[in-house]
């Protein structure tokens, strides 16, 4: 007798913009798989939009109407028949409500569960996940801090000082306190509390010793349904400005393999035990050592294209791959990584300032040459709009070691040319010869530090 | 189907019918449902004796776009019917609501540039009007 047919999810709708919506197209197209490109008003001469096999406007040009939009999205997919929805990273890309509404709809979300989302978005049940799992995490709190602030100084005396109090729902640098000494403590909790209430709808904070000079470490995984799940190694993305990263290498120099090894298995596990579907990136300070969890981004990530590089591995291929219920093609076994890969976050930003400069690009020429990969969907003629991130271009090396790579980074960046509008390509370009860079390793707090010294 | 489904289904019959007997409000009720329509003011020609226009260029035609995202409903207008600013020229249905399209300028109405139940998008063009004269 015949097995029933059973209808194989074809249709994905790319829910994001500029150079991802384009990475998502080409591993579409690769599968090939039917692509639907939505777009606000502002966005309808987007890259992605000539090569996708439809498009549909979902509505004005600021993000709340549209791409933040998720009424409108999940609409969107309604009238295009998706099966599939990618929302690639930001926007609606960790909301675990937009993901439960996708699930309800009977469509798959390119991501894990809005359960596993609401699971790893609250920084507190996060932590305690990865404690349950052996997944190493910094000194601190096992709950939000209690309101009554002499209870809170109590459990954070225990703690010690310096101490940094977070935001239980938030991330990038708000509802977050560093606090060095206790006399300083109330204050803190009061302030951060606050303005946790104000940026995610939820006050909680909690607390956890605060390193001094950490370094950013993050391990890549990729888990399938069938409960399989594996690390792709670590990426060090310690260039930072004010939490925006804006270098990441992989892989982190300096470290023993071993040690990003075991780590990486207890990723994976954690992967395992939660039963997290999809790629997903966990993060870590690494200070003196030693990995201390900060929290797990259940997307993809920007700088995604350093393990790809040095792996091999296609993740947002496998992305896709995993939504349609595919099980991995590879095991662990056959994961190495080779050479060194560097990532710039090109953002149409003044590269002293950091303040936005969207705009019109007169002419935009590509580098190349063997190692040179361009993410970005930038040409002659393209309006910056001023509405969304300022990210237009990533340019990633790759080379058989880490100065290789860093040299062939700086022929790259003096190669590209981006003419119109003011972009962080200077600010790169001094990079790669900082003796700092060159030598790696360097903290969380060295590009700021870097700024300070330079300004006049 | 409920009295308001029906009634929605037949707005454009019910419009036309309207503007043929110069009814420009009219108010509906039946049980729980209700409907109050109001008409912008009616062309001042009547529409069957409008000699038909040819278009010299399309340079000037005024767009007509789609109210939101969603499925259009025709109105079954032809390309030579005159259009006054604000008139009804079709429906797109987003959810559950039904969104008249409205004219946006005075002039000849072009042909729909989607079909009857075709997927628009915000703001999407789905007329132009030629201005007369």
């Amino acid at each position: 007798m015949r097995e029933p047919a059973v209808s194989v999810p074809r249709r994905v709708l790319i829910a994001n913009r500029g150079e991802i919506a384009l990475r998502i197209t080409r591993a579409c197209r690769l599968l090939g798989l039917h692509s639907i490109g939505l777009h606000s008003e502002a966005d309808a001469s987007l890259a992605h939009l000539r090569l996708v096999d439809e498009t549909i406007c979902i509505g004005p040009a600021a993000a709340s109407g549209s791409y933040l939009d998720a009424a409108r999205v999940l609409r969107a997919a309604e009238l295009t028949n998706a099966d599939i929805i990618h929302p690639g990273y930001g926007f609606l890309s960790e909301n675990a409500d937009f993901a439960e509404a996708v699930e309800q709809s009977g469509r798959t979300l390119a991501g894990p569960t809005a359960a596993i989302m609401r699971l790893m978005g609250d920084k507190i049940s996060a932590k305690q996940q990865m404690r349950r799992s052996g997944v190493p995490c910094l000194p601190g709190t096992e709950d939000a801090l209690p309101t009554d602030l002499s209870e809170a100084q109590t459990i954070c005396d225990a703690i010690g000082y310096p101490l940094i109090v977070k935001a239980a729902g938030g991330g990038g640098g708000r509802g977050m306190r560093v606090v060095m000494t206790a006399a300083d403590l109330r204050d803190a909790i009061e302030t951060a509390r606050e303005e946790a209430g104000r940026a995610f709808g939820n006050p909680s904070v909690y607390a956890e010793r605060f390193l001094q000079h950490p370094r950013h470490i993050e391990m890549q995984v990729l888990a399938d349904r069938q409960g399989n799940a594996v690390w792709l190694g670590a990426r060090d993305c310690s260039i930072q400005r004010r939490h925006q990263k804006l270098v990441e290498e992989a892989p982190a120099i300096g470290i023993d393999p071993q040690a990003i090894a075991e780590l990486g298995e207890r990723c994976a596990n954690a992967c395992t035990l939660m039963g997290y579907t999809g790629a997903g990136t966990f993060e870590f300070l690494y200070e003196d050592g030693a990995f201390s969890f900060i929290e797990m981004n259940t997307r993809l990530q920007v700088e995604h294209p350093v393990t790809e590089m040095t792996t091999g591995i296609d993740i947002v291929r496998e992305q896709l791959l995993i939504a349609m219920g595919e099980p991995l093609s590879f095991t662990q076994a056959d994961i190495r990584t080779q050479g060194h890969a560097i990532e710039c976050r090109i953002n149409a930003e003044d590269p002293e300032s950091f303040r936005p400069a969207p705009g019109k690009v007169q002419s935009w020429r590509a580098p190349g040459g063997p190692g040179v990969r361009i993410d970005t969907h930038l040409y002659d003629g393209y309006v910056v709009p001023p509405n969304y991130d300022s990210l237009i271009a990533k340019l990633i090396v790759h080379g058989t070691d880490r100065t290789d790579a860093l040299n062939r980074m700086h022929a790259a960046l003096s190669e590209m040319q981006i003419t119109g509008i003011a972009t962080t390509t200077p600010l790169h370009l001094r990079l790669m010869n900082e003796p700092g860079v060159r030598e790696g390793g360097v903290s969380v707090h060295y590009l700021e530090a870097l700024m300070r010294k330079s300004a006049p | 189907m409920t009295f308001l489904e029906d009634l929605l289904n037949d707005l454009p019959k019910l419009v036309d019918r309207m503007r043929r007997h110069d009814v420009r409000h009219v108010s509906l009720k039946n049980g729980a449902g209700a409907l109050a329509l109001t008409l912008p003011p009616a062309p001042t020609s009547n529409p069957e004796q409008t000699p038909p226009i040819s278009y010299p260029a399309k340079a000037k035609d005024t767009p007509v776009p789609s109210p939101e995202m969603g499925v259009f409903r025709s109105n079954g207008l032809d390309e030579t019917h005159p259009v006054r600013s604000g008139e009804i020229v079709g429906f797109v249905e987003a959810g559950p609501l039904r969104l008249p399209v409205t004219a946006t300028a005075d002039g000849t109405l072009g042909p729909a540039l989607v079909g009857d139940g075709g997927v628009v998008g915000y703001h999407d063009v789905l007329f132009r009007i030629h201005p007369d004269g």
